[in-house]
C-alpha cells in the first residue's frame, strides 16, 4: 500500500474541515457582532439562494421560448428531442425553486410586518443591496448582449437573426424585473441598522465602477475598430469591409451603451452622499485604473517609437496606434473624469482623507520603484548577455535586442522618473516626524510588505544563481542557456538586494523614531515621580476640558451617514454619543448643500466652547454648552 | 402590500412559464426536421450531417467532393458524443453558379447527469462545389459536431 495518497487525503480533509470551521466560527462572531437571529440568517439565505436558481432557470427558459419556439427557423436535424433536452431541466429548476423562494419570502415578510424591528436589521438591507448587485451585474452583461445582438440585426449581418436578439431578450427580463422589485422595497426601506449604509454605498459604488469599466472598454473598442477601417494594416483579402466593421463595433458600441447607462444611473444616486471611506475607495481606485492605463500604453508607445529609431522596420510599423491611442485617451478619461472629486475627498480634514493621500503616494512610489527595478535587472542581464554570449549563441536575432531594450529603457525611465518624483514628496512628508506620518497603515505596509517580496524574490534568484555554478563546478558541461539563467539571476538579486538594503535603512529610521517617541512618553512618569511630595500630594487636578470632544452628537438610527458629511464639510470631528430610536423619531433625514452649510456657519459662530448637534427627521439643533 | 403583490406576481409568472413550456415541449411532436431535396446545396449538407450524426462514414464521404490529384476523398476523423443531442438549423445559403456557401447553427446540449445539463452553439459555413451535376463539400473536411 501507497501511504502517500492516503497521508495527503487525510491532510487535504483536515485542512478543508480546519477551513469550514474556521469560516463558521467567522461568520458566527460576525452574526453576534450585528445581533443578527439564526434564524433570521437562515430565512434570508434560503430565500436568496431560491432566487438566484428561480431567476437563473427562468431566464434559460425565456431565452429558449422567445429565441428558438416563437420562431419558426429551418431545420436541418433535431426537433422536438433536443428541445426536451434544454428545456426539461430548466423547467424543473424553477419547479422546485420559486415554491421555496416564495415560502421564504413570505415568512420573512410576516416576521418583518409582525415586528417593525425586524425590518430594520442588518441582514435585510443585505439582502436587498446583495440581491440588487447580482441582478444588476447580470443585467448590465445580458443588456449588453441585446444591444450587441439589435445592432447586428440593423446591420444585416448575415448569420445573425432574430432569434439571438428574442433569446438574448428573454435571458434579460427575470433579472431585470427581480432587480426592479428589490429596488422598489430598498427604497420605501432606508438603511436603518448601525452599518447597514455600507452594503447600500457597495452596491452603487461597485456597480457603477464595474459599468465605467464595461463603457470604457467599449469606447475604447469602438475607436480602435474605426481607427482600423480607416487606417488598415494591409489589404483586405476576404470580407466585405462594412460587414467586418459591424461586427466588431456591435460588441462595442453595445458595451458603450449598457455601461454608461448603468454608470450615469448608479453614479447620479451616490455622487452627492456621503460615506467617505467606499467613496475614497473608489475615487482612488478609479484613478489608479486611469493612471494605469495611461501608464501601460505610454510606455508602449515610447518602446515602439525607441525600436523605430534603434532600426526596426516593418509594413504595420505604427498600426499599434489605432490600439493605443483609444486605450491612452479612455484612460486619461477616466482619470480626470474623477479627478476634480478625488482631489476634494483627499483634501477634506478627516482622518480616511490622510490615509487615502499617502496610500495613492506610497502606491505611485511602489508603482515607480516596481517598473524601474525589473527595468533595470532586465537590462543588467541584456548587457551581460550581448558583451558574454552574444546573439548568435543564445540564437537570438537583432529585432529580439532592440525589442528588449527599448521595452525596458523606456520602463527604467518612466519607472525612475515616477519614483524620485513621489520619493521628495514621501522624504518631505516623514522628515516632519510626526507619528501620525510614520504609524500610518500604508507606510507599514509600503515598509514591511516591500521588505517581504523583495526578500522572497532575491531568495529565489540566489538560488538560480548558486545553482549553475554548484553544477558546472561539478562538471556539467558549460552551455550559453546556463549562462543566460545565471545572468538573470544575477541581475534580478543585485537589484533586490539593492531594494532590500535601502528599505532596511528606512526602516531602521522609522524604528529610530518611534523609539524616540516612546521613550519621551516614558520619561513623564519618572519625572513626575522625581517631583517634591507636596505635590505628588495635591489633590487630583480635575480632567483637562479639551479630553471632551468639542463636538457631540445624537442622530437618529437612519441619518448616521450625515456626520461623516458635516464632518467633511467643517473638517473637524464628531463624536457620536448615541442614536436616537427610529419609532419614537424615525425616517431619514434630507440635508441639501445650503442646508449643510448653513448649519457648519451655525457651529463655527457658536458662543459656547461645546455642541451638542440632536438631527432626526423632525429637528436639526445646535446647542451651545459648557 | 407591495411586497405581497411581488411575491404573487414572481410565483404566477414563474408558473405561466412553466405551463407554458410544458406545453411547447407536449405539443412539439409535430416539430420534424425539413427534408430538403438531395440535388440543392442544403440537401447535401443535411444529409451529409445526418449521416454523420448516425455514424455512417462511408454514406458521409460520399458527400465529400474528391482532392485534385490521386482522386481520394479525404478521411473524416471521427469523433462520438453519445450523450449529446443536437439540433441543425439552416442559417443561409448562397449559390453562384458551380459554388454554394451554406452556414448552419449547430447547438448540443450535454447531459452530464439527471440535473446538469449544458449546451454550446457553432456557426459552420459548408463551401460546395458542383461536381458532374452533383454538389459536394469541398469544406471543412473536419468533423463539424
Amino acid at each position: 500500500m501507497n501511504p502517500t495518497p492516503f497521508t495527503t487525503g487525510i491532510a487535504a480533509s483536515f485542512a478543508g474541515l480546519a477551513l469550514w470551521v474556521m469560516a463558521g466560527w467567522t461568520i458566527n462572531r460576525w452574526r453576534h457582532e450585528r445581533e443578527l437571529s439564526a434564524l433570521s440568517a437562515y430565512f434570508h439565505l434560503a430565500s436568496f439562494i431560491s432566487l438566484v436558481a428561480m431567476t437563473v432557470g427562468l431566464a434559460q427558459v425565456l431565452e429558449i421560448l422567445l429565441g428558438d419556439v416563437m420562431l419558426d427557423r429551418p431545420e436541418l436535424l433535431g426537433g422536438a428531442d433536443e428541445l426536451r433536452r434544454r428545456l426539461v431541466p430548466r423547467i424543473a429548476v424553477v419547479i422546485v425553486a420559486t415554491p421555496i423562494w416564495a415560502f421564504h419570502w413570505t415568512l420573512i415578510q410576516r416576521r418583518a410586518r409582525a415586528n417593525v424591528e425586524e425590518q430594520r436589521v442588518f441582514i435585510r438591507t443585505l439582502y436587498l443591496y446583495l440581491t440588487l448587485g447580482g441582478a444588476a451585474v447580470a443585467s448590465l452583461f445580458l443588456l449588453r448582449s441585446v444591444v450587441a445582438h439589435a445592432v447586428l440585426l440593423f446591420a444585416g449581418v448575415t448569420e445573425t437573426h432574430s432569434g439571438n436578439f428574442l433569446g438574448a431578450v428573454g435571458l434579460l427580463i427575470p433579472p431585470l424585473a427581480v432587480w426592479w422589485a428589490h429596488w422598489r422595497l430598498a427604497t420605501v426601506e432606508p438603511p436603518a441598522a448601525p452599518g447597514a449604509v455600507v452594503p447600500r454605498n457597495f452596491y452603487f459604488y461597485v456597480v457603477a465602477g464595474l459599468a465605467l469599466f464595461v463603457a470604457a472598454e467599449g469606447a475604447a473598442a469602438a475607436a480602435t475598430a474605426s481607427l482600423n477601417a480607416l487606417f488598415p494594416a494591409g489589404v483586405l483579402l476576404t470580407g466585405e469591409p462594412l460587414d467586418l466593421l459591424a461586427r466588431r463595433q456591435a460588441p462595442a458600441l453595445a458595451a458603450m451603451l449598457a455601461g454608461t447607462a448603468f454608470f450615469f444611473w448608479h453614479w447620479g444616486r451616490v455622487r452627492a452622499e456621503p460615506g467617505p471611506r467606499i467613496r475614497l475607495a473608489y475615487l482612488l481606485f478609479m484613478g489608479a485604473a486611469g493612471i494605469a492605463g495611461g501608464l501601460a500604453t505610454g510606455i508602449w508607445m515610447g518602446r515602439e517609437g525607441l525600436r523605430y529609431l534603434l532600426g526596426h522596420q516593418a509594413i504595420d510599423q505604427w498600426h499599434f496606434l489605432t490600439v493605443a491611442i483609444p486605450l491612452f485617451v479612455v484612460s486619461g478619461a477616466v482619470f480626470f473624469s474623477h479627478r476634480p472629486a478625488l482631489l476634494t475627498a483627499v483634501s477634506a480634514g478627516i482622518n480616511s482623507a490622510f490615509v487615502a493621500r499617502r496610500l495613492a503616494l506610497y502606491s505611485l512610489n511602489l508603482t515607480g520603484l516596481a517598473l524601474g527595478g525589473t527595468a533595470m535587472a532586465n537590462l543588467i542581464r541584456i548587457l551581460l548577455e550581448f558583451y558574454t554570449a552574444g546573439y548568435k549563441e543564445l540564437n537570438r536575432g537583432p529585432d529580439w535586442w532592440r525589442d528588449q531594450t527599448s521595452l525596458f529603457v523606456v520602463m527604467a525611465l518612466v519607472g525612475v522618473t515616477i519614483w524620485a518624483i513621489t520619493q521628495r514628496r514621501l522624504q518631505s512628508a516623514v522628515d516632519t516626524g510626526e507619528r501620525e506620518e510614520i504609524r500610518v497603515w500604508p507606510r507599514r505596509l509600503y515598509l514591511y510588505g516591500t521588505l517581504v517580496v523583495v526578500l522572497v524574490i532575491a531568495v529565489i534568484n540566489a538560488v538560480g544563481v548558486v545553482r549553475p555554478v554548484i553544477a558546472i563546478a561539478l562538471g556539467e558541461p558549460y552551455v550559453p542557456i546556463l549562462a543566460a539563467g545565471l545572468y538573470t539571476a544575477l541581475a534580478n538579486t543585485a537589484i533586490a538586494a539593492a531594494i532590500f538594503w535601502y528599505f532596511t535603512r528606512m526602516a531602521r529610521a522609522d524604528r529610530a523614531l518611534t523609539a524616540e517617541e516612546a521613550e519621551a512618553e516614558e520619561a513623564v512618569p519618572e519625572s513626575e515621580a522625581l517631583a517634591p511630595a507636596a505635590e505628588s500630594e495635591a489633590p487630583e487636578p480635575a480632567p483637562e476640558p479639551d479630553a471632551e470632544p468639542r463636538i457631540s452628537a445624537i442622530v437618529s438610527r437612519g441619518a448616521i451617514a450625515i456626520i461623516p458629511r458635516i464632518e467633511s464639510a467643517l473638517g473637524e470631528s464628531i463624536t457620536l454619543l448615541g442614536t436616537l430610536d427610529l419609532s419614537v423619531d424615525g425616517g431619514g433625514v434630507e440635508l441639501s448643500q445650503q442646508r449643510l452649510a448653513e448649519l457648519v456657519a451655525d457651529i463655527r459662530s457658536s458662543p459656547g466652547p461645546r455642541i451638542l448637534l440632536i438631527i432626526s427627521h423632525h429637528r436639526l439643533d445646535v446647542i451651545p454648552y459648557g | 402590500m407591495l411586497k405581497d403583490r411581488w411575491v404573487l406576481g414572481f410565483t404566477a409568472g414563474a408558473l405561466a412559464l412553466v405551463i407554458l413550456a410544458i406545453l411547447t415541449v407536449s405539443l412539439s411532436g409535430g416539430r420534424q426536421a425539413i427534408d430538403y431535396p438531395e440535388e440543392t446545396p442544403v440537401g447535401v449538407v443535411q444529409r451529409y450531417l445526418l449521416a454523420l450524426e448516425d455514424g455512417r462514414l462511408e454514406t458521409a464521404r460520399e458527400y465529400l467532393g474528391t482532392e485534385a490529384e490521386d482522386g481520394r476523398r479525404p478521411e473524416i476523423p471521427f469523433r462520438t458524443s453519445p450523450e449529446g443531442v443536437r439540433r441543425i438549423v439552416l442559417v443561409s445559403e448562397t449559390i453562384e453558379a458551380e459554388t454554394a456557401a451554406v452556414v448552419v447553427e449547430i447547438s448540443t446540449v450535454y447531459q452530464s447527469n439527471d440535473i446538469q445539463s449544458s449546451a454550446s452553439s457553432n456557426l459552420v459555413t459548408f463551401e460546395l462545389r458542383l461536381v458532374k451535376g452533383v454538389w459536394k463539400i469541398m469544406s471543412p473536411t473536419y468533423f463539424p459536431f
